[in-house]
């Protein structure tokens, strides 16, 4: 049964102002949700828009934010997530201020150490984002 | 699954998913040179070997896989293992 955390960012290693992630929203077996509003003082919002770098790393904390919540609930040492790669990276269009991204993340395989998922931000029912990452959990 | 079907199955999805010419991958090719693998394009490689022949494959058993000869003879050997088992 998923109970979401009391604060989210705590269970990634990523601290502010580097934070992507307001909330973690789902967890299942296959798949994790969060969202985040993007703000003005952001550092990754350029021109007023959320830049396509910050919507990468928005897809990677909210996996970093699954390991760590499965991490918490399972009571195993922190774990850290590595992205090794990206993979068809696809930008259909670039957030604003003030608006909030739905991102979820699929689990698609485990090789080895390596998780394979596979990522898309939406904002309402636009599609903003999607790409496929390869990430190393290392245990701490 | 006959020997030769395996060559032929495994050059297809290789030369699809390292987007090579099909005509560079020769038996005696050296494996990780003509599809420029990086340790992380292993990953990818163990995904299409699953995806297509339905067995997992173990790290150590890249070990002594240099050329595509070497490959064929390691998918031969554990789809036939399979298929007997």
């Amino acid at each position: 049964m998923f109970i979401p955390p009391a604060n989210t960012p705590d269970l990634i290693p990523q601290k502010f102002p580097f934070v992507m992630i307001d909330d973690l929203t789902w967890t299942d077996e296959k798949s994790s949700r969060t969202t985040f509003c993007v703000k003005a003082d952001n550092v990754l919002v350029d021109d007023g828009e959320f830049s396509a770098g910050g919507l990468v790393e928005n897809i990677a904390q909210t996996a970093a934010a699954r390991a760590g919540y499965l991490a918490q609930n399972q009571e195993k040492p922190d774990s850290i997530g590595y992205i090794g790669a990206i993979k068809n990276l696809e930008v259909f269009s670039l957030p604003k201020i003030n608006d909030t991204l739905e991102t979820e993340i699929i689990i698609d395989n485990q090789i080895f150490d390596v998780t394979l998922i596979s990522g898309k931000v939406k904002c309402g029912e636009e599609t903003l984002a999607q790409c496929q990452m390869k990430v190393f959990i290392i245990k701490q | 699954m006959q020997f030769l079907e395996i060559i032929e199955k495994t050059n297809a999805f290789l030369a699809e998913e390292f987007e090579i010419d099909v005509e560079k991958i020769t038996p005696e090719a050296n494996l990780k040179d003509t599809l420029e693998l990086d340790s992380l394009d292993y990953i990818d490689l163990v995904v299409v070997i699953e995806s297509n022949f339905s067995f997992k494959v173990q790290p150590e058993d890249f070990v002594g896989i240099v050329n595509f000869q070497d490959f064929y003879e390691y998918v031969d050997t554990r789809v036939n293992a399979k298929e007997l088992a």
